[in-house]
């Protein structure tokens, strides 16, 4: 499954992500592959847009910090707003889902 | 051969970031991301330069990239954002010595006390402690002093806004003491004022005889008459 | 709201902030006008009736002249800043204005003055030097709300107004004040207009420095 993060519900999976820890942006990928079991194969780079998107929409912010390896790197924070955005999307993804779910259950009984 | 590769990969990114100012920034970022990957494609069992190839195929399209980062890095506001804070700069430098000089006296003045302005005895003290505005400052009348030696002593305050919208010149008052003919009794005198917001004043006049009987105090278009026999105070502004 | 856009908001509010706080504590106004007032304020004098002239002054810069109760007000103004207004180093402040005409001599040339009598519509005066070497009798109109503004064209520090003299429509002297017999004097042909060396030893002008 190729994906392009620029689109769909990347901000979701982000957001959800960002709840947990502060992340770098390489740290996302390599957790959103581990999570996925590797089904999603990204398009790396396109995070970057995303991410500073949500910078700009105010639902991250980043500081620079060093890494496990010892290495700089550029951490992102989710803010308040952010939570909110995800507390929203959330509930929007899972109305989505169980429309999805019933939708392929009533097919399965046909 | 690697390297040339990864520069030319960021470069076509950042071809088209119009805000180069931002360049530095992403360049930055998304190397440490290609140095990342290339580690763990290594650790996995590639050899360098493959590792180093497929980096730059995981990253992606770099016209992609670079397209959805220009709309992230609006050149307007990137310009509005970087003028505004020159400005910044430039207004706290520039008022910083003023505001330093006013917030200082006015700090200053505030802890300028009355010094005894003759060495002999204290005859009488009256406690005049009246407020007058003219025009945009404040006149604090304080104490009026006499001394033994003739001199009478008028202590006052000034305060205006350093803020407002009045050039400020030194503010300062005269007195003259009168006897009951209503001609002058004294012989000159000398004053002192501190500058600044809130500055401290006295006012001396020498050779005041004992049989003086008020004073006026002038301050712009305002006369203070004291009552030196019941230091009954009067006042008429505008004339 | 982005990081930049809120650091552009903050920014802005503190370049306005800044921005009035170097203004003020500057004394820089945003038209001559301003200036003027603020000055007036500042001195604890008038407030003038009205600004009854602002004319461009030979030494540079802007001159206001106020009209006060009983005499003129007048501030030089200087552009700065390329848009804003500041008053000039030295002003000439409140000049009480005796009698029915009364002016003085500016050293950018200008002899101002203010006509109290409605009757008087033309004056003269005679414009004397201090160390007494020269000596020119002019003449100009009152204007109508009684200021007396006329250019002599001689820029010298040593000069003053010496002798007022007003006039009815009909040219008839109703005011005196001043040396009027060195005004018949210099009428006379007795003293030559620019020069007065009859009486005193000649005293060489000091030279002026600038």
């Amino acid at each position: 499954m190729d994906k392009n993060l620029i689109g769909g519900s990347t901000v979701l999976m982000l957001l959800a992500l960002l709840e947990e820890k502060d992340c770098y942006g390489y740290e996302i990928i390599k957790e959103l592959k581990e999570r996925s079991q590797n089904v999603f194969q990204f398009k790396e780079g396109t995070l970057y847009p995303v991410l500073h998107r949500m910078e700009n929409q105010g639902y991250v912010k980043s500081y620079r910090a060093k890494a496990e390896s010892g290495k700089e790197r550029k951490y992102y924070r989710i803010t308040a707003a952010g939570k909110a955005q995800l507390a929203e999307e959330k509930k929007q993804w899972e109305v989505f889902s169980g429309s999805v779910d019933r939708v392929i259950g009533a097919r399965s009984f046909a | 051969m690697e390297e040339k590769k990864w520069e030319d990969y960021i470069a076509e990114v950042l071809s088209f970031v119009k805000f180069k100012y931002d360049h530095q920034a992403i360049r930055r970022e998304l190397t440490e991301h290609m140095e990342d990957l290339r580690e763990d494609l290594m650790a996995e069992g590639m050899d360098e330069a493959a590792a180093a190839y497929m980096t730059v195929v995981y990253m992606g399209d770099a016209a992609e990239i670079g397209k959805a980062l220009d709309k992230e890095h609006g050149a307007v506001l990137g310009w509005i954002w970087r003028i505004s804070r020159a400005l910044v700069v430039l207004l706290v430098f520039a008022t910083f010595t003023p505001l330093w000089n006013t917030l200082s006296s006015a700090v200053g003045n505030f802890f300028e006390s009355y010094e005894p302005q003759s060495e002999s005895a204290e005859v009488w003290h009256i406690e005049l402690d009246r407020e007058y505005r003219d025009y945009d400052y404040t006149l604090l009348l304080e104490d009026l002093y006499y001394y033994k030696d003739g001199t009478l002593t008028v202590v006052y305050r000034t305060k205006y806004n350093p803020f407002d919208k009045t050039i400020i010149w030194g503010a300062t008052m005269t007195a003259s003491a009168f006897d009951e003919s209503g001609e002058k009794a004294f012989q000159g005198g000398s004053a002192y004022k501190s500058g600044g917001y809130n500055g401290i004043g006295w006012n001396n006049l020498k050779g005041v005889s004992q049989d003086a009987k008020w004073l006026e105090i002038y301050f712009g278009d305002l006369t203070v008459t004291v009552d030196l026999e019941t230091g009954e105070v009067t006042d008429h502004g505008k004339t | 709201m982005g990081k930049r856009k809120w650091q552009t908001v903050v920014f802005i509010l503190l370049i306005g902030l800044l921005s009035f706080a170097y203004i003020r504590l500057n004394d820089l106004f945003f038209s001559p006008e301003e200036v003027f007032w603020s000055c007036e304020r500042g001195l604890q004098s008038g407030p003038s009736e009205e600004i009854l002239l602002e004319y461009e002054s030979a030494d540079g810069g802007l001159i206001l002249v106020g009209r006060q109760k009983d005499g003129l007000f007048v501030v030089p103004v200087e552009r700065s800043h390329f848009f804003l207004w500041k008053m000039q180093k030295t002003i000439d402040g409140e000049y009480y204005c005796d009698g029915d005409v009364d002016g003085y001599y500016r050293s950018d040339g200008v002899v101002l003055g203010l006509c109290k009598n409605p009757e008087i519509t033309e004056v003269s005066f005679i414009l004397g030097e201090w160390s007494e070497l020269s000596w020119k009798e002019y003449t100009c109109k009152v204007e109508d709300n009684g200021l007396i503004w006329y250019d002599t064209k001689v820029q010298d520090i040593e000069k003053y107004v010496n002798y007022w003299e007003g006039r009815n429509a009909d040219g008839e002297v109703i005011y005196r004040e001043g040396d009027a017999n060195l005004a018949e004097s210099l009428r006379k042909g007795n003293i030559r207009p620019g020069n007065r060396t009859v009486t005193k030893p000649f005293i060489t002008a000091p030279v002026r420095q600038e």
